[in-house]
C-alpha cells in the first residue's frame, strides 16, 4: 500500500501538469475566425429550420384538404388554458417522453402523501398527491423560460421565480415570479422583480406573505473565495419586491461582506434568517444572521471543536429548523483525522438560533444530515451511498441501508417526513431517479426514472 | 448580440479572444484531458460569447462568466464531427501520445465522471471553494461535496492508497 500522506502531493502535480497545458497552435486564430463565422451558421440554421417549418405547415395543408375532401368533420380543438391541470406523468416514463428531472433538480416532501420535485434542467414541475405512486406533472405552461427557482411552503403554496440569467443574451435582469395556491392547480403571475444583476439562486417564504430572493451576482466566479449576492424581499407574497441588502467589501457593521462564497438562506421568520457558506483555505467558515428580515446582517461565531481552527478549510451545510427554536446544522472540514480526512460536525440549537451547540463528530464521508426531530436524524456515506441512522441527536449512528445507484455516482438529496417513510434523488447522467423508503432506509423503490 | 454581420468582430472581443483563450483551454483541458474536447469547449464558450458580448455590461465580470462557461461546456462537451465537417475551416487536431509521467494516476483520473474531474481541478488545482465549485459546474452544494468525496476515495482505492 503506499504511504496516504503522499496521495495529495502526487494528485495535486498531476492537476498541475494539465492545467499548465498549452493550448494547440492556432487556437486563437481559429477561434477568431470561427465565432463570426459560425454567427453565419446559426442564422443558416434558422433559415433552415423556417424553410423546414414552412414545408411542414405546407403539408399538414395538403393533409387537411385531403380530409375534408373524404368527409371527415372538423373537430374544435380545446384551448389550452394558461392555468395548468395535473397531467398524470406514469410511473415509468413512457418511451419517448422527455424525462423531466434534469439538474438541478430540487424535492420538498410536505407529508407521507404529499411532496413536490423540480426539475430546473427541464423547466418541469411535478407534484404527486399519493406518496410518490404518481407523479403530475403541474408545470405552469405560460411561465417564462428560463432559469427556474421554486419554493413550496407547502402542500398547495409555492412560488416560482423565472429568470433569463444567467448565459442570455439579453440585458434583462428582470425576475418574473408566479404563484399557485391551489397545488399546481393553477399558476398566476404575481409580480416582478427589478434587479440590477445576477440571477434568482434561491426563493424562500415563511408565511403566505413574507419571501425572499437571493440573488447570485457572478462574484463567485470571478475571483476564488469572493461572492457577490442581494437580498430582494416582499412582504405581499410576490407582488412588489424592494432590494433589502447587497454585498459589499466596506466591513462596515450590518453589512454582507463580499468575500467568501455564500449558499442558500435559510428563514426561520419573517425577521430572522441565516446564510451559511464558507471563506476557502485559511478563511474559516461563513456564517451570517439577520434579526430584520434582509436589511442588516451580522457574523455568528460557533464553538471550534477541540482540533478545529477558525483558520479551517471549512464551510457550513445542512443548516434546517424542523419547528420554531430547534435546528441543527454541520460544520464540514472543521478539523482533520490522522489519516487526513476532514471530520464534519453536527450543531444543534433550542432557541430558535440565538445559540448553538457543538456536537458530535459526524462518521467518516457524511457531509450532510437531515434531522426530523431533536433525536431522529439520518446522513449519507457519500463513498459508499450507505444511509446512517440515529436515534438519538447524532451520538450513535448505525447503518440503515444503501441507496441504490449506479456505479459511480452519488445520491443528490435525502428527505424523511416520518422516521420510517422518505425519498432520496439518486444520480444518473440521463435524469435524476426518485426512490422511497418505507422502512427507515433499509430498503428503496425507485418511483421515477429516466 | 448587436452585430449581424458576419466577419465583424465586437469591439473588445478579439482582445478577450486573446486574453482568455489559453486559460480557457488550460481549464478545460484540465478536467477533459484530450485536446480536442478542450479546443471544442472553448470554441464553443467564445461563439457563446460571441453571440452574449453586447449584454455583458461589465467588462470586469467577463472573466468569471467566460470561465463558467467553459467549465459546463467541458462538462457537457462531446466531440463535434458533424460541425466541424459543415465549417469551412475543418481541420484535425491530430491525437497525440499522452506525455503525462504519471499513468497511472492519469488512467484513475480518466475513470472519474466529468463532474467529479471538474471538483477535483477547481478545487485543488484552481482553489474554489466546494460551493464555488457547485456555482461553477452548476449543482448543489452538497453535490460538490459528494462528488469530490467520491472521487477522491475512487482514486485513492484504485493506486492503492488505502
Amino acid at each position: 500500500m503506499n504511504k496516504p500522506d503522499e496521495f495529495d502531493p502526487r494528485l495535486k502535480a498531476y492537476l498541475h501538469r494539465g492545467a499548465g497545458t498549452p493550448p494547440p497552435a492556432g487556437m486563437e486564430a481559429r477561434i477568431r475566425v470561427g465565432a463570426p463565422r459560425r454567427k453565419l451558421g446559426w442564422a443558416l440554421q434558422v433559415v433552415a429550420a423556417a424553410a423546414i417549418l414552412v414545408l411542414a405547415i405546407g403539408l399538414g395543408i395538403v393533409v387537411q384538404r385531403a380530409r375534408q375532401s373524404v368527409g371527415v368533420t372538423p373537430t374544435s380543438s380545446p384551448i389550452v388554458s394558461p392555468s395548468t391541470k395535473p397531467t398524470p406523468y406514469p410511473t415509468p416514463t413512457p418511451s419517448g417522453a422527455p424525462y423531466p428531472l434534469l439538474p438541478p433538480v430540487s424535492l420538498h416532501m410536505i407529508s407521507a402523501s404529499t411532496g413536490w420535485v423540480s426539475g430546473s434542467g427541464t423547466n418541469r414541475i411535478l407534484r404527486t398527491a399519493d406518496g410518490g405512486a404518481q407523479w403530475n406533472d403541474v408545470t405552469p405552461r405560460g411561465a417564462q423560460a428560463g432559469t427556474w427557482t421554486t419554493f413550496y411552503l407547502d402542500a398547495n403554496n409555492a412560488w416560482l421565480a423565472s429568470s433569463l440569467q444567467p448565459g442570455s443574451g439579453s440585458p434583462d435582469f428582470t425576475v418574473k415570479l408566479y404563484r399557485t395556491s391551489d397545488g399546481g392547480q393553477s399558476w398566476q403571475s404575481v409580480g416582478t422583480a427589478v434587479a440590477d444583476w445576477g440571477f434568482p439562486a434561491a426563493i424562500d417564504f415563511v408565511d403566505r406573505q413574507h419571501g425572499w430572493l437571493f440573488m447570485k451576482q457572478d462574484g463567485t466566479l470571478e475571483t476564488p473565495g469572493s461572492d457577490m449576492v442581494a437580498f430582494y424581499g416582499t412582504t405581499d407574497g410576490g407582488a412588489s419586491w424592494n432590494k433589502l441588502s447587497q454585498s459589499d467589501p466596506s466591513g462596515l457593521a450590518g453589512h454582507l461582506p463580499q468575500a467568501c462564497s455564500k449558499l442558500n438562506p435559510v428563514f426561520l421568520s419573517a425577521s430572522t434568517g441565516w446564510i451559511p457558506g464558507s471563506c476557502g483555505a485559511g478563511g474559516g467558515y461563513f456564517l451570517y444572521v439577520t434579526r430584520d428580515g434582509g436589511r442588516n446582517w451580522a457574523a455568528v461565531a460557533l464553538r471550534m471543536p477541540p482540533a478545529g481552527t477558525l483558520t479551517c478549510d471549512c464551510e457550513i451545510g445542512s443548516l434546517r429548523f424542523w419547528d420554531k427554536q430547534q435546528g441543527a446544522l454541520v460544520l464540514d472540514g472543521a478539523s482533520q483525522d490522522a489519516r487526513g480526512y476532514a471530520q464534519n460536525f453536527l450543531y444543534t440549537t433550542i432557541d430558535g438560533g440565538r445559540s448553538w451547540q457543538l456536537g458530535p463528530v459526524l462518521p467518516a464521508n457524511a457531509f450532510s444530515v437531515y434531522f426530523l426531530d431533536a433525536a431522529h436524524g439520518w446522513t449519507l456515506d457519500a463513498k459508499a451511498n450507505n444511509l446512517l441512522f440515529s436515534g438519538d441527536g447524532g451520538r450513535h449512528w448505525s447503518t440503515a441501508g444503501t441507496i441504490p445507484s449506479n456505479s459511480n455516482a452519488v445520491v443528490m438529496d435525502f428527505q424523511f417526513v416520518t422516521p420510517q417513510v422518505g425519498w432520496a434523488l439518486g444520480a444518473d447522467s440521463r435524469g435524476l431517479p426518485i426512490l422511497k423508503t418505507v422502512d427507515g432506509g433499509a430498503t428503496w423503490t425507485t418511483q421515477l426514472s429516466p | 448580440m448587436a452585430d449581424d454581420q458576419p466577419g465583424r468582430v465586437a469591439p473588445g472581443f478579439e482582445a478577450a479572444v486573446h486574453a482568455e483563450s489559453g486559460r480557457l483551454f488550460a481549464v478545460a483541458y484540465a478536467i477533459l484531458r484530450d485536446r480536442q474536447e478542450a479546443e471544442d469547449a472553448v470554441q464553443e464558450t467564445m461563439e457563446l460569447a460571441w453571440r452574449s458580448w453586447d449584454a455583458l455590461r461589465d467588462p470586469s465580470k467577463r472573466s468569471a462568466w467566460l470561465r463558467q462557461i467553459c467549465v459546463r461546456r467541458a462538462i457537457r462537451t462531446r466531440r463535434r464531427l458533424l460541425p466541424r465537417l459543415w465549417l469551412a475551416d475543418t481541420r484535425t487536431v491530430p491525437a497525440q501520445p499522452s506525455e503525462e509521467p504519471d499513468m497511472d494516476l492519469d488512467r484513475s483520473y480518466r475513470r472519474l465522471t466529468r463532474q467529479q474531474r471538474a471538483v477535483v481541478t477547481l478545487h485543488y488545482e484552481y482553489g474554489y471553494s466546494l460551493d464555488e465549485c457547485a456555482a461553477l459546474i452548476g449543482c448543489q452544494p452538497g453535490t460538490a461535496r459528494s462528488h469530490l468525496a467520491r472521487a477522491l476515495a475512487s482514486l485513492r482505492k484504485e493506486l492503492n492508497y488505502e
